[in-house]
């Protein structure tokens, strides 16, 4: 039989019943429309993941207190972490190849200005947080620099935080409160948006020091390094770490983390979430293959006189079975390009209904989505035309 | 019982199809039930036998053996010089496809297919070439009459159309051996006429055929007459000498 005799025949079977045709293969439309749309959010979460990183560029560390991999039993072997300073972040800077140090403390606190208030994060850096961090000053100007103990009265406030307290005149030159200390506002950050989900534009900038006095904090929460970009990054590695042992009286009490390391990290757990994500929308697909299978029975039960037929008139148990088997597989085959117009579409309307949404098709998961709906098709039609292929034609011909 | 049933000649003309000692034996239970019993016999090529008897006799049974439908328990039954109990199901059903055309009581049509479609189908499964199908289904539907419908369904066909689409079907492999069980039962009596008048032409033109039915009347148009009961040939006769009584 040639092929297109097979799917001709296949087709006028599955055309003559609309809507049953319909509802067998909803099961695995819905699969398919479930698998793109979960992985699409994944892959779009994914990646908007990776851009709020990357953003900043790839030449980047971090140095946190405390060891994240440690070996033995804490206290046992007495063990002590030391406290992360601004003399830490100054002895790094004079390291061959690191080109920036931000020393970076952190807290929330409520700031208030103009009869209003507000609580807000509170960055204490230095002047090197723009080009670190890539952000730009819309109005008047960031920190001075100059020496980071220097405990200075100005702050820069947040684009959001700004209109929030100001409206629309201009901060510049007023004070604002922050934990009762007051300041004098020099600038205005460019709105910037959100990172991770948090509003970086409704924050407020003050030196270092201010911060930690403020907070009432003795050490920083980190410390932001760039290095030049002619060095290897585990020579950089090498020499902060042996520089902090060396002034932390030879204990690695603390974590290095790269910029790359970080995001491999939530690369690698993005994606398994994707995969498991794209997994579970998968057993939908065989809920969708059973449904299909349970049509091919009744098919072939209501067929049964036909097959008797086919075979009185020539055909072999071999033409049967894969008349049969086609056709399960042109319901699963047109059920999966049903989803996956349907998904595709969805996935380029949803950030019109839901602004802001990461969504982004990835085409691994829609072909992957495709052939597992086909394979559902040749998994659930196989048993039934088997079944087809098998039954004795005498008594299929005095099947009524 | 005597003589063989010997279909010979419709391949090259020195091929024998042969019948001998043929039962079907159904197990119920423990008991072994004889449908068909020992039955050896034999019909010349070309020949137009009728084959006979109450219901249950065996007539159906009979004509499924001979269509290669049913496999013999016992007994032998060569086709074209080979032992139907040694092919294999693809190997019967090349021979059902080339040589044998079915013609049922319930028509058997698809019915989403149309008439064309319908008597397309054998066609389909013998892998032959669309333009060639097309010229043959135009043949087959001229020579039954119903060219003006072949686009027509068989819910849009009279009976006696339905009938004459299964003749269409069955002759279009150009089989020698047609086999007909109760090809007019269904049908009003002018529309069994007519397809006893094409069943006629089909004899004329050579083909072999071998019809099961209840009616005296149709066995009458046979060369000769099998009468079958309890799963055994119970007579033999020309159809020129078949009586109710007879039977």
């Amino acid at each position: 039989m040639r092929v297109s005799d097979l799917m001709r025949l296949a087709m006028g079977t599955i055309t003559t019943r609309p809507t049953r045709t319909a509802l067998s293969l909803l099961g695995i439309a819905i699969g398919v429309i479930t698998v793109i749309l979960l992985t699409s959010i994944g892959e779009g979460t994914r990646r908007y993941v990776l851009s709020q990183f990357t953003q900043f560029g790839t030449n980047l560390l971090t140095i946190t207190r405390g060891k994240t991999q440690t070996v033995g039993i804490p206290g046992v072997l007495g063990g002590t972490t030391h406290k992360l300073t601004i003399q830490d972040a100054q002895a790094i800077r004079q390291l061959d190849g690191i080109i920036r140090v931000v020393p970076v403390s952190v807290g929330n606190a409520r700031v208030e200005a103009e009869g209003k208030g507000r609580s807000v994060s509170v960055f204490g850096i230095t002047a090197d947080m723009p080009e670190h961090w890539k952000f730009t000053v819309r109005s008047g100007r960031f920190l001075p620099p100059g020496d980071p103990f220097r405990r200075q009265s100005v702050a820069v406030l947040g684009p959001k935080l700004k209109t929030e307290l100001f409206g629309n005149a201009s901060p510049l030159g007023s004070f604002v409160r922050i934990a009762g200390y007051r300041f004098r506002i020099i600038g205005v950050m460019a709105p910037k948006g959100n990172l991770l989900g948090f509003d970086i534009d409704d924050a407020i900038y003050v030196p270092v020091a201010s911060a930690m006095t403020i907070f009432n904090m003795d050490e920083l929460m980190e410390i932001q390094v760039a290095f030049g970009f002619g060095h290897q990054l585990e020579t950089i590695i090498q020499r902060i770490r042996e520089r902090l042992m060396e002034r932390h009286r030879g204990e690695e009490d603390f974590t290095i983390v790269t910029q790359a390391a970080m995001l491999e990290t939530m690369d690698n757990i993005m994606q398994v979430i994707t995969v498991a994500v794209a997994v579970i929308a998968g057993i939908s697909m065989i809920v969708g293959a059973i449904g299909i299978m349970t049509v091919m029975w009744m098919v072939v039960r209501e067929r049964t006189a036909e097959i008797g037929l086919l075979k009185a008139t020539g055909a072999t148990s071999g033409q049967i079975y894969q008349l049969f088997l086609c056709e399960s597989v042109i319901l699963a085959t047109i059920g999966g390009g049903v989803g996956l117009a349907v998904g595709l579409s969805i996935v380029q309307i949803l950030p019109t209904l839901i602004p802001g949404i990461p969504v982004h098709p990835h085409i691994h998961y829609v072909l992957a989505a495709l052939c597992v709906s086909t394979l559902a098709g040749i998994c659930s039609g196989f048993i039934p035309a088997r079944y087809a292929a098998s039954i004795d034609p005498v008594r299929a011909l005095h099947t009524q | 019982m005597t003589g063989e049933l010997i279909i010979d000649g419709f391949m090259t003309g020195a091929q024998v199809i042969k019948l001998k000692n043929v039962s079907k034996i159904y197990q119920v239970g423990d008991q072994p039930v004889y449908a068909l019993a020992n039955i050896t016999e034999h019909i010349k090529p070309g020949e137009y036998v009728a084959i006979m008897g109450p219901s249950g006799s065996g007539k159906s049974t009979l004509l499924n053996v001979l269509g290669c439908l049913l496999r013999p328990t016992e007994g032998s039954y060569q086709l074209n010089g080979q032992e139907i109990n040694t092919l294999n199901d693809s190997e019967l059903s090349k021979l059902r496809q080339s040589v044998i055309g079915f013609i049922f009581q319930s028509f058997h049509l698809i019915p989403r297919l149309t008439a064309a479609g319908n008597v397309e189908l054998p066609m389909i499964f013998a892998g032959i070439a669309p333009q060639v199908r097309q010229q043959r289904v135009t043949q087959a539907l001229e020579a039954v009459g119903l060219t003006a419908r072949s686009h027509h369904r068989p819910d849009q066909l009279s009976v006696g159309q339905r009938q004459r689409v299964v003749i269409a079907r069955a002759t279009v492999m150009n089989p020698r051996l047609i086999l007909a069980d109760e090809p007019t039962g269904n049908l009003d009596s002018e529309s069994g006429k007519q397809i006893l008048g094409l069943l006629d032409q089909l004899y004329a033109l050579g083909h072999t055929l071998i019809i099961v039915t209840h009616d005296i009347n149709v066995a009458h148009r046979a060369e000769r007459v099998l009468v079958i009961s309890d799963g055994h040939i119970v007579q033999r006769t020309s159809s020129c000498n078949l009586t109710p009584e007879s039977l």
